[in-house]
């Protein structure tokens, strides 16, 4: 339950969208009852509802997909393990133009007594394009 | 400096206790596992609205982790009280941050928090905003009491909400 190895559950995890891995790897990854806010939807949604979010992403809309951590920071708080990056969502869906999109990342660990394995309870991805990066109104 | 500072958020916070709607206040479930990080959110959120800047940053670990929506940036603790103070410097008629339903999960020793929040307030010599939100934090559960380790807040209006192009 260290810094390195929260760091090589959250490799493991993602390697799906870096093509390799597997996305039950990933889904295992989050807690069955983790909080997620994913920048694709503008709601809190569970576990349930994230999978199934992702399996229309993955069921043939894309020709190409993958998702990129920018630099990310590893570090344990208490018995907390945070997981915090940059990241770019690319890729190239069917019949239209490639598209990027890229955003900041969140993600609070507990290390799980069962399976002695870090988990992830929340997952929050936010676009760069909603944070402030102009001018307030007059 | 500090002493306007305080001066004016704890006038702020007047204003937004006196708003409809009191951050955290019941609109979560509780039940035994959820309750003692409920009530460590709600003094977050109450220290907050009531301009009590040190039991606010208090409830703040020294190593968390915060992405606001105000800035594009990964920050730290300092980097977050850095941006709170440029808020403080009267450039605010009233503001306050208001968390609606949230939700609460506790991992052993660590807790969720995920939520929409309305940041809502009207600046000098302009028209009043509001921003509208979602955020997750993280709690870790010390030996003396739960603190906030990470705080992540993100605009609706930069999820999707359209057609994808093309």
């Amino acid at each position: 339950m260290n810094q390195e190895t929260l760091q090589s559950a959250f490799k493991a995890a993602f390697a799906v969208f870096w093509g390799a891995g597997a996305i039950e790897d990933f889904l295992a990854f989050i807690d069955d009852d983790a909080l997620i806010i994913d920048e694709d939807n503008p709601f809190v949604l569970n576990k349930t509802a994230f999978k199934d979010h992702l399996d229309f992403h993955l069921g043939g809309n894309w020709e190409a997909l993958g998702w990129k951590a920018w630099n990310p920071d590893f570090r344990i708080v208490g018995e907390t393990g945070l997981i915090s990056s940059n990241f770019t969502l690319r890729g190239k869906p069917r019949d239209s133009g490639f598209r990027q999109r890229h955003g900041v990342i969140s993600m609070v660990c507990h290390f799980d007594a069962n399976s002695r394995q870090w988990k992830a309870g929340t997952l929050h991805l936010s676009p760069l394009l909603s944070h402030i990066h102009h001018a307030s109104p007059g | 400096m500090h002493a306007e500072r305080r001066t004016f958020i704890k006038a702020a916070g007047v204003a937004a206790a006196a708003g409809p709607l009191m951050a955290g206040s019941g609109a979560a479930t509780a039940d035994g596992q959820t309750a003692d990080l409920q009530r460590a959110f709600d003094r977050l959120e109450a220290a907050l609205a009531g301009g009590d800047l040190d039991g606010f940053y208090g409830l703040i670990d020294d190593d968390a982790v915060i992405i606001d929506e105000d800035i594009p940036f990964i920050l730290s603790k300092a980097d977050f009280i850095d941006h709170i103070d440029f808020h403080l410097t009267g450039i605010w008629e009233n503001f306050s941050w208001q968390s609606r339903d949230p939700q609460f999960r506790v991992f052993g020793n660590t807790g969720i928090v995920a939520s929409f929040a309305t940041f809502r307030g009207k600046p000098v010599d302009s028209g009043y905003r509001q921003r509208h939100l979602t955020f997750t934090q993280g709690w870790n559960r010390f030996a003396d009491g739960w603190r906030l380790v990470n705080w992540h807040q993100s605009p609706i209006d930069g999820h999707v909400i359209e057609g994808s192009p093309g």
